[in-house]
């Protein structure tokens, strides 16, 4: 029993020195948070897209939510151009077709598919990590490549849209078209 | 009054004699010098403890990079599968790749060990016991285990030859454990069960890997894998190991003719077709022997897989399977020469008629030649050639019958074996989804472990004798054992970062091993006169406490009660040495960014019936990467308590687990 006590100690040590002591590189999920964040700075969307001038720009999370608070604490407080940028955690067919970007979460019976077929014809900027997401019908799809942040565009479905994606964006993007 | 023949150690011997007598436990011992070592590394401060980075916040950090900078920064993150997990209605664990590179674990036993839903148990230097939910012994039959869809079993005595089974763990992706007869698509001998060790496909293992390792144990260890390309759409990978393991010592102190090596050569090989076809192609070469007296025991194998994957569309997929493999072994303790070939067809296709229902069916056909010969004739196999070919089609259905909320599986696998002809095995499971957060989860399966030729060939001796001198002849009658599995599960991701997973289970048995006379004679059969219950609860759960600190780990409770109607000297309890707790616990730490240090508690009650006792036991492994090409590491293992293991065979064989350490340099360009 001792011997127990004496190996939960030392893991719990081992634990707190590491958390506590050293800075922390991202997770995944904040530096996608992040480029979210710059898609709203460089992409413009359709005047039709907006209920009204000042309109918020809406960021939709489908599935669970991955960012955790991260999201709306990074976007708070922030414009993309004349809209403040707001994020709402959507469900319904209806609440998907009011965002402006769509981020979807794949897994746990979510049917990326079907979920597409809501955005269809509406200038929304569909983005996710799920497989295929781009033979699939989306426009964004973030890859972890060793570690790192990488993704690929679609720029097709955007361009039929009225979605306009700066060149800065379409530079670092892998362009992934599926007009053959 | 039974006939007994002198065993020596080996892999073969207790195959020489089932004896079921019991056994005694033993004290074991600690190593507190180690303890102060670890404490010694608590007190090194990390120098991060005095950067300026943690003064700007991370949101107005990232915010001010440029998307290029974004592009360069290393992330970290959770396993998504874990998000597949839920999806299950099975006790599934899955263990990743990084996580068994975070352990120490140098082989694919020590790899299981991480599953805390499996009994895994070394004997030797090179044999290991490992079962599922009970049953855990030499001849553990309950479990299917498969590296990359090719099954490893042996149709001998439908268990595992631990000591070939080999993969170079740095390219390891996943190992999956299901508990439980996990469903319809898993073939024969999935009743306790299903392993699949599962490699990275060739286009993700590019560039080089190499290794040395040595220690007091393992030594000699080489390991060289090189990953390239071919053109765009083919990319490959080839790689040789070798190693050597020490002999270990009897309690006696006496050491025991266990040292052994083993070479292995493998090809892997991706051809992306276009984007809806792959074909993937799996080679291994492999030898070694081990340090038997009088000679030398030696085994080989060769075996290739081809997988061909065809995604018609998101919900509608084919997987055509074949494989070949020769596996060849001569045990000189036992005398036993061991040759065999398989040669394995299957298919599998998945799609949606429509949107509430996903069905899987397939087909596989399975062609094995078993060839064992005996130097004596006082033990054997008869027929020494038995050709056993293995057909079976299934049908799985997963209904949608609240979307979003409630699912039921149905299905059943047919399957036709020369033993016992046609087999059925049906299962349901109902899964019901409380909230994306938490699922329940219930099933209710029939399982069938087929005969193997243990049961049905095995004779002592291999003539024919009288009716009045004790001999054992075979199991002509044997039919297969039988479990019906009730099963019911909780999971819950109540954040992100926690997951949990609670699966209890309630098997009953019957038609299992026995070993009887025919009556008024001394002539022994194996026999299927045995039964049981067996329940238990498996608890596993992963937290991940901050960024750099991961724990997983799980605690299982086992019950089991057998009863037999066959006579003494027949000992049920001796079908299973089988714990009644069970815990790992495994933590994964990033002292700072270049050194890491994974911990793994384990530990286990003793069992009534075999010489093992109870032993709470750790390892520990240290990372260092020095540069981004070049890593050093140190691991030891069997720290806490030296543990001996003993398993009742003809001969008592009290094996000392003693702590080993291993230190290791990696380099990867």
């Amino acid at each position: 029993m001792r011997k127990f006590l004496n190996i939960s100690l030392l893991l719990l040590f081992t634990g707190w020195f590491s958390g506590e002591l050293m800075a922390q590189p991202p997770a995944e999920e904040q530096v996608k948070a992040a480029f979210i964040f710059n898609f709203t700075q460089f992409i413009e969307w359709p005047d039709s897209a907006f209920p009204y001038k000042g309109a918020p720009l809406i960021i939709g999370v489908y599935g669970i939510n991955p960012f955790g608070s991260f999201l709306e604490n990074l976007v708070d407080k922030e414009y993309s151009g004349t809209h403040p940028i707001v994020v709402r955690y959507v469900k319904s067919p209806d609440e998907i077709s009011q965002c402006h970007i769509l981020y979807i979460e794949p897994g746990f019976r979510v049917k990326v598919k079907e979920v597409l077929e809501y955005t269809e014809q509406k200038a929304i900027l569909t983005v996710s990590d799920a497989e295929n997401f781009i033979e699939m019908g989306g426009m964004v799809r973030f890859k972890n490549v060793d570690n790192r942040i990488r993704f690929q565009i679609n720029p097709d479905k955007p361009n039929a849209a009225g979605i306009k994606i700066s060149s800065k964006v379409l530079r670092l993007a892998e362009i992934a078209s599926t007009s053959q | 009054m039974q006939t007994q023949l002198q065993s020596r150690t080996g892999l073969f011997s207790p195959l020489i004699v089932p004896d079921f007598s019991g056994g005694k436990t033993k004290q074991g011992n600690s190593k507190f010098f180690l303890y102060v070592l670890l404490m010694v590394l608590l007190i090194i401060p990390s120098p991060k403890v005095f950067s300026q980075d943690q003064a700007d916040t991370l949101p107005t950090r990232l915010k001010s990079m440029s998307m290029e900078e974004l592009m360069n920064i290393e992330v970290f993150s959770v396993s998504r599968r874990l998000e597949k997990l839920s999806e299950t209605a099975s006790a599934i664990q899955i263990i990743t790749g990084e996580e068994l590179r975070r352990s120490g674990a140098t082989n694919i036993p020590e790899a299981l060990r991480l599953a805390t839903n499996l009994q895994v148990e070394q004997l030797q230097s090179n044999a290991w016991i490992i079962s599922s939910r009970g049953f855990n012994s030499v001849f553990a039959n309950k479990l299917l285990v498969m590296i990359n869809g090719r099954n490893i079993y042996t149709p001998l005595f439908a268990g595992i030859m631990w000591d070939v089974q080999s993969v170079l763990l740095e390219d390891v992706d996943r190992i999956e454990v299901i508990s439980g007869p996990g469903g319809t698509i898993w073939g024969a001998n999935a009743v306790n069960g299903v392993v699949n060790i599962i490699t990275k496909s060739a286009d993700e293992t590019q560039g080089v890997y190499a290794s040395v390792a040595t220690g007091n144990h393992l030594t000699d260890r080489v390991a060289v894998r090189y990953g390239g390309k071919i053109g765009e759409k083919i990319s490959y990978r080839a790689f040789i190991k070798r190693e050597h393991r020490d002999f270990t010592t009897l309690d006696n102190g006496q050491q025991n003719e266990d040292a052994w090596n083993l070479t292995h050569a493998g090809l892997r090989m991706l051809w992306e077709i276009d984007d809806q076809k792959d074909l993937t192609i799996i080679g291994n070469v492999y030898g070694g022997m081990s340090f038997s007296e009088p000679e030398r025991t030696t085994y080989d194998g060769q075996n290739i897989t081809a997988r061909y994957d065809h995604a018609f569309s998101e919900t509608s997929q084919l997987m055509v399977q074949a494989f070949f493999d020769r596996t060849w072994r001569e045990d000189i303790p036992s005398t036993f020469t061991d040759q065999l070939h398989t040669v394995d067809v299957n298919v599998q296709h998945s799609f949606s008629p429509s949107k509430r229902h996903r069905m899987i069916w397939g087909g596989s056909y399975r062609w094995m030649e078993s060839l064992v010969t005996s130097e004596t004739d006082s033990v054997g196999f008869v027929p020494e050639l038995r050709t056993m070919p293995l057909y079976d089609v299934f049908f799985q259905d997963e209904i949608s019958l609240l979307p979003e909320k409630l699912y039921l599986t149905v299905g059943a696998k047919l399957q036709y074996n020369i033993f016992t002809e046609y087999e059925l095995k049906p299962n349901a499971r109902l899964s019901y989804i409380i909230s994306p957060r938490h699922n329940i989860w219930t099933a209710v399966s029939r399982g069938v472990r087929t005969p193997s030729r243990i049961d049905v060939d095995y004779h002592l001796p291999t003539f024919p004798v009288p009716s009045d001198v004790p001999s054992v002849q075979g199991g002509p009658d044997f039919i297969s054992e039988k479990l019906i599995a009730y099963e019911l599960g909780y999971r819950a991701r109540p954040t992100q970062k926690i997951m949990l997973s609670l699966a209890g289970f309630y098997n009953t048995y019957d038609d299992l091993y026995s070993v009887e006379a025919i009556p008024g004679t001394q002539t022994y059969q194996i026999t299927n006169s045995s039964e049981g219950t067996s329940y238990g609860v498996e608890f596993t759960g992963t937290i991940q406490l901050f960024q750099q600190w991961r724990i997983r780990g799980g605690y299982t409770w086992f019950q089991k009660e057998l009863s037999t109607t066959a006579p003494a000297p027949f000992n049920v309890n001796s079908l299973g040495f089988d714990p009644e707790h069970q815990m790992v616990i495994h933590s994964m730490a990033d002292l700072t960014d270049d050194l890491h240090l994974d911990v793994i508690l384990r530990g286990r009650t003793a069992d009534e019936n075999s010489v093992a006792d109870d032993y709470l036991t750790f390892d520990v492994r240290i990372g260092w990467d020095v540069t981004n090409w070049l890593e050093l590491s140190a691991v030891g293992q069997n720290l806490g308590d030296t543990h001996y293991h003993g398993y009742a065979s003809g001969v008592s064989v009290t094996t000392r687990m003693e702590p080993r350490i291993l230190g290791k340099i990696a380099c990867r360009f």
